[in-house]
């Protein structure tokens, strides 16, 4: 079989396929210029709208987990959303990872943050800043001549993973040595993940970007900040606390 | 012309939006179904991607191609809906997945019936850009483009892709041929 044959048949066999959706096209067009004609209307906001889709727990396997906390008001994500976040999650759970090769019991701290995660945190190495907008992870003990160490959360809700990305990796090819774009990885979290360093000398700086759909239209930013020697260490913990990162979603009711 | 069309629907002109809905909601439900694996999955995705530009067309450089930037929205909107319901089956789906074969004889009927399902079984990073290139008709810049990929990355998703798919063809040929002797 030729190249333009066996394309031929790849594109028939698509078109044949998807045949079923696209005997939805009226339908779905009733139900665009009904959900339009509503907005243009005032009877519900743009931004406000319940997503399509399912509206419940939802669990991703088991690296990611979208929660949708129903509340009352149609505002900010708050202390009312907080409050049912607490009822949900444990404050501090026993959590037992793999630590260079052994495992390792961590005393796990709920770190419920605004911006509509919730994630587990080794309390007795790391503690939490939030400020302008960023939640950081930082150690505890901060030793002279170490480079620091961190983990800072932030969210973007207008633009997708793809597009900060693409951004990030040309900012940080002019600042880094190495700059890697790994693309999709399931691991510690379904997110686009980027990798830098400034060398491989035991002090140079590492830093690993996770970009993570917020299931909203933008995306929750994540940025380690290691040494090199570190990578194995907090690198690993930090990557740790990011497998039970979990979306809590605040719809209106 | 897209330019005329998208500046008439910045201006709010639902006939104009219409006209634009013809024109690209039969392959963007098809594409979305491709990715999702799910009619009434692609029918939600797609719903959103048009309200989506139907508000959001001020954002978009008039003079920039429209196809890829429609697609780089309806391609997430499918990911974000997979990931919402990725534990929910629709029925719907089951009922609809009735292929019109009387124009078709049965052989290449079971052989696209085969092909697909084999794209279905792609992994993603494969499997989209497979069909966007091939039930699309991207060219591979413009999938790059809509994926956020380097060009070298995605030509090389192709080609495993495509090598996976003619493997699947030829060992149907293989059986077929020893089903008739």
């Amino acid at each position: 079989m030729n190249y333009k044959g066996f394309e031929e048949k790849v594109t028939r066999a698509l078109n044949h396929g998807t045949e079923p959706a696209a005997s939805l096209k009226e339908e779905t067009y009733y139900r665009i210029k009904e959900e339009i004609d509503r907005i243009d209307k005032g009877e519900i906001k743009l931004s406000k709208r319940k997503k399509t889709g399912a509206k419940h727990i939802i669990s991703i396997g088991t690296i990611a987990a979208v929660l949708t906390v129903s509340f009352m008001m149609a505002t900010q994500p708050g202390q009312a959303a907080l409050d049912k976040i607490r009822q949900w999650f444990e404050p501090e759970k026993k959590i037992v990872d793999e630590i260079e090769g052994m495992p390792e019991d961590i005393n796990g701290k709920l770190q419920e943050s605004t911006m509509g995660y919730v994630l587990y945190y080794d309390q007795d190495r790391y503690m939490v800043v939030s400020e302008d907008g960023i939640d950081r992870i930082e150690t505890i003990e901060k030793p002279e001549n170490y480079p620091p160490v961190f983990m800072e959360i932030s969210q973007d809700t207008e633009r997708t993973p793809e597009e900060l990305a693409a951004e990030w990796e040309e900012k940080l090819k002019a600042e880094f040595v190495k700059v890697k774009n790994y693309g999709w990885v399931d691991w510690p979290l379904d997110s686009i993940m980027l990798y830098a360093n400034t060398g491989n000398n035991w002090n140079d700086t590492v830093v690993k970007y996770y970009f993570v759909d917020n299931t909203q239209g933008g995306t929750f930013v994540i940025k380690q900040q290691l040494f090199f020697e570190a990578s194995e260490g907090h690198g690993v913990r930090l990557d740790n606390a990011l497998k039970e990162f979990t979306i809590v979603s605040l719809d209106e009711e | 012309m897209d330019r005329i069309l998208l500046q008439r629907i910045r201006e709010k002109d639902k006939h104009a939006f219409e006209e634009l809905y013809n024109k690209y909601g039969a392959y963007a439900l098809r594409v979305a179904a491709a990715v999702t694996g799910s009619a009434a999955i692609a029918a939600d995705a797609v719903q959103e991607a048009f309200i989506r530009v139907y508000y959001n067309l001020d954002s978009f450089d008039l003079d920039r191609p429209f196809e890829p930037w429609f697609y780089r929205i309806l391609i997430n909107e499918c990911k974000r809906l997979l990931k919402k319901g990725s534990k929910v089956t629709y029925i719907s789906d089951y009922m609809e997945t009735a292929w019109n074969v009387s124009e078709e004889d049965d052989y290449n009927f079971v052989e696209y019936e085969e092909l697909y399902r084999a794209i279905s079984n792609l992994n993603d990073k494969i499997r989209i850009p497979i069909i966007l290139k091939y039930l699309k008709g991207f060219k591979e810049t413009e999938i790059a483009q809509i994926l956020g990929l380097n060009l070298n990355t995605l030509k090389s998703r192709l080609y495993k892709g495509r090598q996976k798919l003619k493997k699947v063809l030829k060992d149907y040929g293989e059986r077929s041929r020893e089903y008739e002797l």
